[in-house]
């Protein structure tokens, strides 16, 4: 039951969304491990954000690693990616997601972020916070209508990652393309999956 | 990740095709790499490394591409004067590999190259008072090495030497409320070790003790929408439970009780179309062990019979080895 | 690829030995790509960061293999040894000559189990020095936590782990700290979920404790269970925890476990309203986990587990002096009730998921019914057959792949 990160992207028609601010809690990866993890946490924030609608409430998994990444991009163009595991009710992962832009917001006026066109970290420590009380859902949604598709507006449409790619695109290929990926974090992602094998030996 | 209908460098569809030579290839192929990281880190195993391959190229009738000579020598550079086999010649002896040993030699039609009595010896020393069985000299308990001792002592017809009624016992001590078996008692079910129990229980004739329906219907759950297997609930799928899973099914006569169409199509994605060999999900990197169950899981399927010939799930071994044993199997209908 | 690949395997080594002498307080063993996101310019073979270790692909192959390779060597050397001091029966002071070797064998297991926690020939040399008393337990224990860091899964180190557990309670006639495999089993779990040694682990050194420490993992577990919703080891720890309970308090000594069957039953520890308190508590736990976390099947399999068991076990409930207190907890009708409200829950996200997982568990329910002891007016059986072929019809139609099971089970039930 864990929620990995929150992200706050700029996110426009053709182009790449920009980042503005990121926050982790990677705690429950090795040391070792983390830095590639932010790496990848990066890229998937970034890819889906990017290839979601605006309006739209998208929760898309990672089958094979039971890991999901939720997205909303509002008319504004900001974008906030949350990547929790398989377990994290999504309904509260977007809750986080609408709380964790109204700190944005607060915190950063239009005009500071309007012209931003490269990656940037604009300080933003609510994110923490709520990075840090989401962990519980029971406690960060006490109503408890964890799952209660409540309000009919309210859909969440969830993919898996066969759809992320437009015409088929495999992750892989996109990986490769990024940026965002060192070489090492490719063959991580490549190698993830051997480390946590199944059958002891590796 | 995606589904391709067609790739751009093969021409073969490795999704709906099963890769016999390709396969053949990659076992034929392992002992060839000698210096990668994956090589020393299972060269401790070498014995069950080799009985998978092995049998693999067996069952798709490419046997005689083995160095039998070799093969034999190393087995016998592998045995202690105790009497078992350890995985290498290195390492220390152990049950896992001793059966390893066994079931290679029968496959190679020699098992007049060692003195079987040692092995027995060394088998019967590591039961224990409550029947369950030592792996070696240091103690470690489990429901695997149950089956292990059963099966080998049957291979050497010596079966009678150990005290079978407190073996079978051990074995019920372990079973749990939801049909299925742990590796020691209160242990959680688990798809491996109640492939132990229930093939070591078929081989001594207690399936009496199985309830059937119950364990059917929690091995049937193992099936997830992608088609393939797991191993305990909401774990993802994994080619190795192909043999575990449909092993056990079929000794109890239940393998209907999964969609073996769906299956066979989740199997054959995980092929590797460039190197040959299997890997435990579609697009991992292949390795020998999940090579052996994907191959045997078809083979006990009965899926691709022009290519890939049958095999026992209780005994492991190609069924042509069973019969020219002499082994009885009353689960298996084809013996 | 970097100059450094002509690093001699004997530096490496040495330079290894050198690391773990300098930094006695590593906590953790890690593999990286390349060390130089963590120290300096370029990839080298090591890197420790806040006494946590590295080793570089790049060199690791030529490193294991080096390390294995020495391993055998000394090992070969101190068994010869071993062998003589048993041949010639000469007194220990034999070893005291050759500490040189003994330290280096130390080193060179160490280093191999670092890197590769399944190699049995080198936990078994371990073994042979724990029994020589040339390591002690405690540093054992230890080192496996290190390796655990790394190899969370490994059978082998587990198994050892036991091994070292069990030996010193032979020399010495008492236990290692219980806390400290408790906290092990819970680290190792949290690193890497669905963990079965580490489990296992748990309730094997759980059932040689006592009463009050069965209730205390019970609460703490609670929590766990929370924040781990599909692990199904958590679940099935519980049932273990509350089955002992259940053969404690009836007085049931079956045999499965004779450490179980030891303990003895006292009204102090665990009397009536607690045991009350403990399985309704359980049911109502589990009810509000399937509810807020829904279409997951882990909860699930533990809920027709513990409620199959308690039905199952109504005869001996009923006959009790408890019967009035204790058959309240639930009934098939109960059951029945609790099923029918999923149902009807149909804004509930996943509800085909969840709605097929409650039919299921129905269907398990009315099994049970089956038998031959009726304890509720509720029902009559013409009634409840016809309810379970019609649920076992709908769920034929939403899980076509089991379409045989379900047609089995149609032609068992009514029969």
């Amino acid at each position: 039951m864990k929620v990995y990160s929150i992200g706050i992207f700029k996110v426009a028609q053709g182009s790449k969304p920009v980042l503005l601010s990121i926050v982790y809690e990677l705690s429950s990866f090795g040391f070792f491990q983390r830095g590639s993890v932010k790496e990848v946490s990066l890229f998937v924030s970034r890819e889906t954000a990017g290839r979601t609608n605006v309006g739209e409430r998208v929760s898309m998994e990672h089958t094979q690693t039971q890991k999901v990444c939720h997205t909303t991009v509002d008319a504004k163009g900001i974008g906030c990616t949350v990547l929790t595991d398989s377990e994290y009710p999504s309904r509260v992962a977007h809750n986080l997601i609408r709380v964790s832009m109204e700190e944005f917001y607060k915190a950063h006026p239009e005009q500071e972020w309007k012209g931003i066109q490269a990656d940037t970290e604009l300080p933003t420590p609510q994110l923490d916070q709520l990075l840090l009380k989401y962990q519980n859902p029971e406690e960060a949604d006490p109503m408890m209508n964890l799952q209660k598709n409540l309000d009919d507006t309210i859909t969440i449409v969830k993919k898996t990652v066969e759809q992320l790619g437009q015409r088929g695109e495999k992750l892989e290929e996109i990986a490769a393309k990024s940026d965002d990926l060192s070489f090492q974090s490719k063959a991580f992602m490549n190698n993830a999956e051997r480390m946590n094998k199944c059958c002891g030996y590796v | 990740m995606t589904d391709t209908a067609t790739t751009t460098t093969n021409e073969i569809d490795h999704t709906t095709t099963f890769l016999k030579d390709k396969h053949i290839n990659y076992i034929t192929n392992l002992d060839v790499k000698k210096d990668t990281f994956e090589y020393w880190v299972t060269e401790h195993i070498r014995m069950n490394g080799m009985y998978w391959g092995l049998t693999s190229l067996n069952l798709l009738g490419a046997l005689e591409k083995m160095d039998k000579e070799e093969i034999i020598q190393w087995i016998l550079s592998c045995q202690k004067p105790n009497g078992g086999f350890s995985g290498n010649t290195l390492h220390d002896d152990h049950l896992l590999s001793t059966l390893s040993a066994i079931q290679i030699l029968v496959q190679l039609d020699s098992l007049d190259r060692i003195d079987i009595n040692p092995v027995i010896e060394y088998i019967v020393k590591l039961q224990q008072e409550d029947g369950s069985f030592f792996g070696d000299q240091w103690g470690e308990i489990d429901t695997r090495f149950s089956y292990v001792a059963i099966l080998t002592l049957s291979l050497l017809g010596a079966l009678d030497r150990i005290n079978v009624n407190k073996a079978v016992e051990f074995i019920d001590r372990c079973k749990n409320f939801d049909g299925g078996f742990g590796s020691i008692p209160g242990a959680e079910s688990h798809a491996g070790q109640i492939f132990t129990c229930v093939s070591a229980l078929a081989l001594v004739n207690r399936l009496d003790l199985v309830d059937i329906d119950k364990l059917g219907w929690w091995l049937c759950e193992r099936q997830l929408p992608n088609g393939g297997l797991n191993g305990r609930p909401e774990k993802s799928s994994d080619v190795c439970y192909s043999w575990w899973v449909i092993s056990s099914l079929c000794t109890i006569d239940r393998l209907n009780w999964i969609n073996t169409e769906k299956l066979k199509n989740y199997i054959l994605k995980c092929q590797d179309n460039e190197t040959g060999g299997v890997a435990d999900k579609p697009g991992d990197i292949p390795d020998v062990f999940h090579t052996y169950f994907g191959i045997s899981g078809f083979s006990l399927m009965g899926q691709f019979t022009d290519q890939v010939e049958t095999i026992d799930p209780v005994y492991a071994l190609p069924i042509k080895t069973i019969k020219k044993l002499g082994l009885k199997a009353p689960w298996n209908k084809l013996i | 690829m970097s100059s450094n690949d002509n690093t001699e395997p004997k530096k490496l080594y040495d330079d290894l030995n050198l690391i773990f002498k300098n930094n006695p307080n590593i906590n953790e063993i890690g593999f990286v790509i390349s060390t130089k996101d963590y120290d300096g310019l370029e990839n080298k073979p090591f890197v420790v960061v806040e006494n946590k270790l590295g080793f570089s692909f790049l060199w690791l192959t030529k490193l294991y293999s080096f390390c294995f390779h020495r391993f055998i060597e000394l090992k070969n050397d101190f068994d010869s040894l071993i062998n003589e001091f048993l041949k010639i029966k000469v007194d220990d002071t034999i070893f005291k000559s050759t500490s040189d070797l003994i330290e280096k064998l130390i080193e060179a297991t160490r280093n191999v189990l670092s890197i590769n926690a399944e190699n049995v020939t080198a936990l078994n040399q371990r073994k042979k020095l724990i029994i020589l008393e040339m390591v002690d337990h405690q540093t054992e224990i230890n080192l496996l936590n290190l390796i655990f860091t790394k190899h969370p899964k490994s059978g082998e180190g587990w198994a050892h782990r036991k091994w070292i557990y069990t030996d010193y309670y032979k020399k010495t006639n008492q236990y290692l700290s219980y806390q400290i495999e408790l906290d092990v089993c819970k680290r190792v779990a949290e690193i890497y979920p669905k963990n079965y040694y580490a489990w296992t682990h748990r309730w094997w050194i759980l059932k040689n404790l006592s009463i009050e420490l069965f209730l205390k993992d019970l609460e703490l577990m609670e929590d766990w269970i929370k924040r781990n919703i599909s692990d199904y080891c958590g679940y099935h720890h519980r049932y273990l925890i509350l089955t002992t309970l259940f053969k404690i308090f009836f007085n049931i000594k079956d045999g499965k476990d004779p450490q179980i069957d030891e303990i003895e039953f006292s009204n102090q520890v665990l009397n009536e309203n607690l045991f009350l308190e403990i399985w309704s508590k359980e049911f109502k736990f589990i009810e509000k986990v399937i509810k807020m976390y829904p279409g997951h099947e882990s909860p699930w399999n533990y809920k027709r587990t513990i409620s199959l068991f308690w039905l199952e076990n109504s005869e001996l409930i009923s006959k009790s002096s408890h019967s009035n207190l204790l058959l309240p907890i639930t009934s098939v009708y109960k059951e029945c009730l609790f099923v029918h409200s999923i149902i009807q829950d149909n804004e509930s996200s996943y509800y085909l998921k969840q709605k097929s997982f409650a039919e299921d568990y129905l269907s398990s329910i009315y099994q049970v019914y089956n038998k031959d002891y009726l304890g509720d007016s509720n029902f009559n059986l013409e009634t409840l057959k016809q309810n379970y072929t019609k649920l076992i019809t709908q769920l034929k139609k939403s899980n076509p792949d089991k379409i045989n099971v379900f047609d089995y089970k149609i032609n068992k039930f009514t029969k």
